[in-house]
């Protein structure tokens, strides 16, 4: 009985521990989207370079839009309990918007569309709008902890 | 000279066969985050197989039979099922991602989607496996796989901070931002990686395939002492590379593709190609060991006829058993699930099953009616105890771990 109800218990901890709020959540997804625009960064300063092959840079361009297209899933998915949660998630999601773009100017550049140099300081703007917005969410989560 | 070239030939190998998609994936993603703050894991894991290994390719060379013929009779057929139930599911597991991996690693190489490549990889697979000898496979894919070394020369052409390298080696610990469950939930990854069972089904397996005898214990003693510590220090030098380019780009690893950034950054499209290499003959040589493992340990358990010294004829089952585990894993990789996902699965739910495979072989390991004379030395029993010990305690971890911290999200 006693087991029973020790495993239910640590049951429960494990659950409630795997739950975070929605401000994590966001920060969690543009922490994601800011790994996948630096890895698409490095690719296309690599081929700028002649330090890479096509194939791996677009492999690695098409992987970093995968992942920015996971990220403003799971933050279009969030539900704000405050106002400081939706207009978090509003910036989230235009500053992955951003990288979504930049990245596909990326692409189109290895497809011969485009300038890959362009393409580099669009991946830079996205990168300094996500930083911005992490930023903001952690300041955010700290405010809601009541700035401890 | 011929011999010396056999024993070199198989420290080789083992070099180039010890990395496979779980340490290439697991490596790299413990670097980018934790930099080598889970480098000491990997030196458990290397000693750990290195024990492991040594035990069970006694335990076949001195017996002259399989591990899972030995588990059957002396634990059970009811603990053996149990036994051979995990040990085939985290095998059809690591073939799957295996399988996905090779895919990877050709979709680096000429960018087409690697749900294409996946039907080319798994023919590749099964053709080999029913063609090939046992030797040459494991012979050309081992030493292709040496190529991986590339990312040893990747980490010094990069001219890191040896210091700050070392600092975070020898002081171990979660970084600030990354919290302690996620950092222990990484070590099980890296130790589930490092021990994967099917390596060992392999090695003692392989002994049988090639007629090991008591003569060829010293043999198996330099491949598993010599080559696991070497292909150890392979997979530190990935996550090496791993920590001094993408950590402080802040790019936390979830495909393959970040994997080789580093290797490009440091000797551009020359060290690429290498890796390139490296990475196909290590997945792909590691496919071939997943699968053959799968049809050994099934044959071996219920007594099928099997081995890649008889005919395909002769062991028909055995080689049907390959090819379903093979059309499993292309199954399971067409519904688009992502490679990396399972490998980071696969990794963990081996750790899990690690007891039931290692907890056998250190009972055989001791039992004179098998061994001889050839049983373990105390020396080698307080090792085994007190990796039994680390095994149990990472198995018990790794499932809450898991949950907690959200596949290490």
């Amino acid at each position: 009985m006693r087991a029973a109800a020790f495993a239910s218990a640590a049951l429960l901890a494990i659950a409630i521990s795997g739950c975070s709020s929605a401000g994590s959540g966001i920060e969690d997804a543009v922490a994601q989207g800011i790994a996948a625009v630096e890895t698409a960064s490095l690719a296309v300063e690599q081929e700028l370079a002649d330090r890479t092959f096509s194939t791996v840079t677009v492999t690695a361009l098409g992987d970093a839009r995968r992942e920015l297209v996971d990220a403003t899933t799971t933050v279009s998915e969030t539900d704000a309990t405050n106002d400081a949660d939706a207009t978090l998630r509003t910036e989230a999601l235009s500053a992955l918007a951003l990288g979504v773009d930049a990245v596909n100017d990326a692409r189109d550049a290895m497809a011969g569309l485009g300038s890959l140099d362009a393409a580099e300081l669009l991946l830079e703007e996205a990168s300094a709008a996500l930083e911005a917005v992490e930023t903001q969410s952690g300041t955010s989560a700290t405010a809601d902890r009541g700035g401890r | 000279m011929k011999r010396i070239f056999g024993v070199a030939l198989g420290v080789l190998t083992a070099i180039g066969g010890f990395v496979d998609i779980g340490d290439l994936v697991t490596n790299a993603v413990v670097g980018s985050r934790f930099g080598l703050g889970l480098a000491w894991v990997v030196l458990v894991g290397v000693v750990g197989i290195c024990v492991y290994a040594q035990m069970s390719g006694r335990v076949a060379a001195v017996s002259g039979r399989a591990t899972f013929e030995i588990i059957r009779e002396r634990l059970g057929p009811r603990a053996g099922l149990a036994n051979l139930a995990a040990s085939f599911l985290i095998n059809l597991l690591t073939v799957t991602a295996e399988i996905g991996g090779v895919a990877l690693a050709l979709q680096l190489a000429t960018s087409v989607d690697p749900r294409l490549w996946v039907p080319v990889a798994a023919f590749a697979v099964w053709i080999v496996i029913w063609r090939v000898r046992f030797e040459l496979l494991e012979n050309v894919t081992g030493l292709l796989g040496l190529t991986l070394i590339v990312f040893a020369v990747a980490l010094f052409l990069l001219s890191p901070d040896w210091g700050s390298l070392a600092g975070q080696a020898l002081q171990p610990g979660a970084p600030a931002d990354e919290a302690a469950t996620t950092y222990w939930f990484f070590a099980i990854a890296l130790f589930g990686a490092a021990m994967t069972p099917y390596e060992v089904f392999f090695f003692s397996s392989g002994a049988i395939e090639e007629r090991w005898t008591e003569d060829d214990l010293a043999k198996s003693r330099l491949n598993v002492f010599v080559g696991f510590p070497l292909g150890g220090i392979l997979s530190i030098a990935i996550a090496g590379c791993a920590a001094v380019v993408l950590l402080p780009a802040s790019i936390d690893v979830t495909s393959l593709s970040q994997v080789v950034l580093p290797v490009a950054e440091a000797g551009g499209k020359v060290a690429l190609s290498f890796a390139i290499v490296g990475i196909l003959a290590a997945t792909f040589g590691a496919a071939l060991e997943t699968t053959l493992s799968s049809g050994y340990t099934l044959a071996q358990y219920f007594g099928w006829s099997w081995g890649k010294f008889r005919r395909p004829a002769k062991a028909a089952r055995f080689h049907l058993a390959m090819i379903i585990c093979v059309l499993v894993a292309v199954a399971i990789l067409s519904t688009g699930v992502d490679p990396i996902v399972i490998t980071e699965y696969s990794v963990v739910f081996s750790a899990v099953a690690l007891p039931l495979t290692y907890l056998p072989i250190l009972i055989i390991a001791n039992d004179r009616e098998y061994m001889g004379d050839q049983v373990n030395g105390r020396g080698m029993n307080f090792i085994g105890s007190v990796y039994l010990v680390i095994i149990i305690a990472a198995a018990v971890a790794a499932i809450p771990l898991l949950i907690v911290t959200g596949a290490g999200a």
